[in-house]
């Protein structure tokens, strides 16, 4: 019981921030592709803007390992 | 490295200032400075100038050709001669006149191929139309009297309209005789064919449009046809138009084929002309004198000076000197790098360029792009597709494919190093066939020891970037900048070397050296930046936590990769097997290439750059003739 709720607390680490990110990205890639279409060579400026929103993501990653490692 | 930029005052005789420019053109380096002003007949001439090649880019356009890249410099330099044994003053109009020339026959092509396809599109509609009658008209075939005519009708008046007809021709106890038939549209609208006797004619038309029909008329090739025969009429026409498309669009494929490259020549020689008449139109000058201002690089000084003095002798003075402090904002920013790190170059191409007093980091990009991406995609397996990939792309014709293929090349060594540091070829293939052992250790497993040498990595290169924000706040003598940037140092130091001693890798009796580091770097801080210093320590530590996407990407890399190898495990060696651990791989392979690539840009961009790259330089766009498809951002 105790390790499945620190696996449910490792996956809600890195899941609660995958979904804010995926929301950023949404924003960030429509506003984007809007970019885009006006001023093509903005693309790469961003492919960049649209990685930004990753690193909750990473941080979550990082206390969902830390939570297996520590208490699993 | 950034170059040295140098800047020329060159002073010349007004009557050889159209040939000087000549040469500063061909010569190709020097960055102007222009200032503004323009006589009404320069104004004049330029003005004409680039009528003429809009004109020459709207033929290339029309003709469809789009073979900048491969336009050989031969060609324009042919084309250059060409032009250039024309006296001045006939060559815009003996240009405007061929251009006359060919714009008719090309259009004359073009508007036949248009009318062609605009009829077959027509026969197309009627063929469309007149199949779904083909029944009605059959049984006309079988000799019922009267003729046959369609009719667009809303599909809301259609049954009001038949109903208008039977009352109109049933009077007097006698059924009509006349047919009809409606096929619904895809829109409001239908189509009605009705069959009547030829004396009922006029009336039925009359009804019909009082219901808002219109007669529907055949495509004006079937003049003298009627509806019911024209079916095998259209369909002949169809395939006499197709034929004809196919003659017209063949002879504008081989005119493009032919007349493309001396076109794009033609325009990227008026083009220079262009660029050259509106230098000379905001030239500052007097009635036997001009001036004229630029920087340039350094090390292209000696042979512009040798090449202007031999051409013109006396009739040109030039002065240089080295740029001063103040003139720092405007010096135009060059990069050069050696042919390892040129391509790297690429990443700063995203952002606007150094400034004259900045850092270049194309250097470090060269050095840490490759080993961060290497480090992610760790395979040897894919080190190696990668490195096949990379030296194809490095024979293209075009030079950005030849850059990637450079920083592929760089990235699949290091893709080789890890993938032998971590023991992985295609995943744990390298295992299972070679017995293939990690020299470091197993990621996948290991996931702890990895997370922190990300972390550590992470350190080294944003310390490497405060060090660079140091080096360039000192240089540039903003002491705010290089404060800051030190007290954000410091304090990071400090927390690392406090962490260390608390896990107890140093001597206790050493933990007055964090302390001490933390309390001037925080000094530091607070004089540099303020409280916006301290903020942008506390940003300094997620950028050093952000290095361990390398972690996490290489190990859902290794893991999609043992996937690949599980699917051998539960479907045996069998078609489907592979075929599936095959289609993993590839979905493994495109992921590490493009993860990899956009996660250590961005650790570069927004971790690395950060923290000392300014990006407020000016572009040096040396004064010369425009090759390949530059002029597409320009024009």
């Amino acid at each position: 019981m105790e390790k499945a709720l620190i696996a449910l607390a490792a996956a809600l680490a890195v899941g609660i921030p995958a979904v804010a990110t995926a929301y950023a990205q949404a924003k960030i890639g429509s506003a984007g592709a809007g970019t885009v279409a006006e001023k093509p060579e903005t693309g790469g400026t961003i492919i960049i803007l649209e990685a930004i929103p990753e690193t909750m993501v990473i941080l979550g990653f990082v206390v969902a390992i830390m939570l297996i490692l520590q208490f699993a | 490295m950034i170059r040295k930029m140098i800047r020329l005052a060159l002073w010349g005789v007004a009557g050889r200032r159209r040939e000087i420019i000549e040469e500063l053109h061909r010569l190709g380096v020097l960055h102007l400075e222009q200032g503004g002003r323009r006589s009404g007949t320069e104004s004049a001439r330029l003005n004409m100038l680039r009528l003429l090649r809009g004109k020459v880019l709207g033929l290339i356009e029309s003709l469809g050709w789009d073979g900048w890249t491969s336009l050989s410099e031969g060609s324009i330099d042919d084309a250059e001669k060409l032009l250039s044994a024309l006296p001045p003053e006939e060559l815009a109009p003996e240009i405007e006149r061929s251009l006359e020339e060919f714009g008719k026959r090309l259009s004359g092509l073009l508007d036949e191929r248009t009318a062609a396809e605009d009829l077959l599109l027509r026969a197309k509609k009627a063929r469309d139309i007149l199949d779904r009658f083909s029944a009605f008209f059959r049984r006309d075939d079988a000799g019922s009297p009267g003729t046959t005519t369609l009719w667009l009708i809303p599909q809301n008046t259609v049954q009001q309209a038949l109903g208008a007809l039977h009352g109109a021709f049933s009077a007097g106890g006698e059924a009509w005789e006349g047919r009809h038939h409606f096929v619904p549209g895809n829109d409001a609208l239908g189509v009605l064919a009705l069959r009547v006797s030829p004396e009922l004619e006029e009336e039925a038309s009359a009804i019909l449009s009082r219901w808002k029909a219109l007669p529907w008329h055949l495509p004006p090739f079937c003049s003298g046809v009627s509806v019911e025969h024209s079916l095998p009429v259209i369909g002949k026409k169809m395939e006499e138009l197709s034929g004809r498309i196919e003659t017209l669009s063949g002879d504008l494929r081989r005119t493009s084929a032919e007349w493309g490259p001396r076109l794009a020549a033609l325009f990227l020689f008026i083009d220079g002309r262009t660029e050259q008449a509106a230098v000379e139109a905001g030239l500052g000058s007097s009635e036997d004198t001009f001036t004229l201002h630029g920087w340039l690089p350094e090390d292209a000084l000696d042979s512009t000076v040798s090449a202007m003095k031999g051409r013109f002798g006396d009739d040109v003075l030039l002065q240089w000197r080295h740029p001063g402090e103040k003139d720092w904002s405007s010096v135009p920013t060059s990069l050069k790098n050696s042919p390892l790190c040129a391509p790297f170059e690429l990443f700063l191409k995203l952002l606007r360029p150094p400034s004259y007093s900045g850092v270049d980091p194309t250097t470090a990009v060269a050095i840490f792009f490759p080993f961060f991406s290497g480090c992610m995609i760790g395979d040897m397996g894919y080190g190696v597709l990668i490195l096949l990939l990379s030296l194809k792309l490095k024979k293209a014709v075009r030079p950005l494919l030849r850059d990637i293929g450079s920083i592929l090349l760089s990235v699949s060594l290091w893709s080789i190093v890890w993938g032998a540091a971590w023991g992985e070829f295609f995943g744990d293939a390298g295992h299972r066939l070679f017995h293939l052992e990690p020299l470091w250790l197993e990621r996948s497993v290991s996931v702890l020891p990895v997370v922190v040498f990300t972390i550590a990595l992470g350190a080294a290169h944003v310390f490497f970037g405060l060090l660079l924000g140091i080096y360039q706040g000192i240089r540039n003598r903003h002491r705010h900048l290089w404060m800051e940037k030190a007290g954000n140092l410091a304090v990071l130091l400090a927390l690392v070397a406090g962490l260390t001693a608390l896990r107890g890798k140093l001597p206790g009796g050493i933990f007055t050296v964090p302390l001490s580091l933390l309390v001037i770097g925080l000094a530091l801080l607070i004089r540099g930046g303020g409280i916006g210093g301290i903020i942008e320590t506390l940003g300094s530590i997620g950028n050093i936590i952000s290095y361990v996407r390398i972690a996490a990407i290489g190990l859902s890399s290794a893991i999609l990769a043992l996937v690949a190898s599980k699917f051998l495990d539960v479907f045996g060696l069998s078609v489907f097997g592979i075929f599936l651990a095959l289609m993993i791989h590839l979905l493994n392979f495109v992921l590490a290439i493009g993860g990899s690539g956009l996660h250590s840009a961005r650790l570069h961009y927004v971790e690395f750059f950060g923290k000392f790259y300014s990006g407020n330089g000016k572009e040096y766009t040396p004064f010369q003739r425009r090759s390949g498809s530059s002029w597409k951002k320009h024009s």
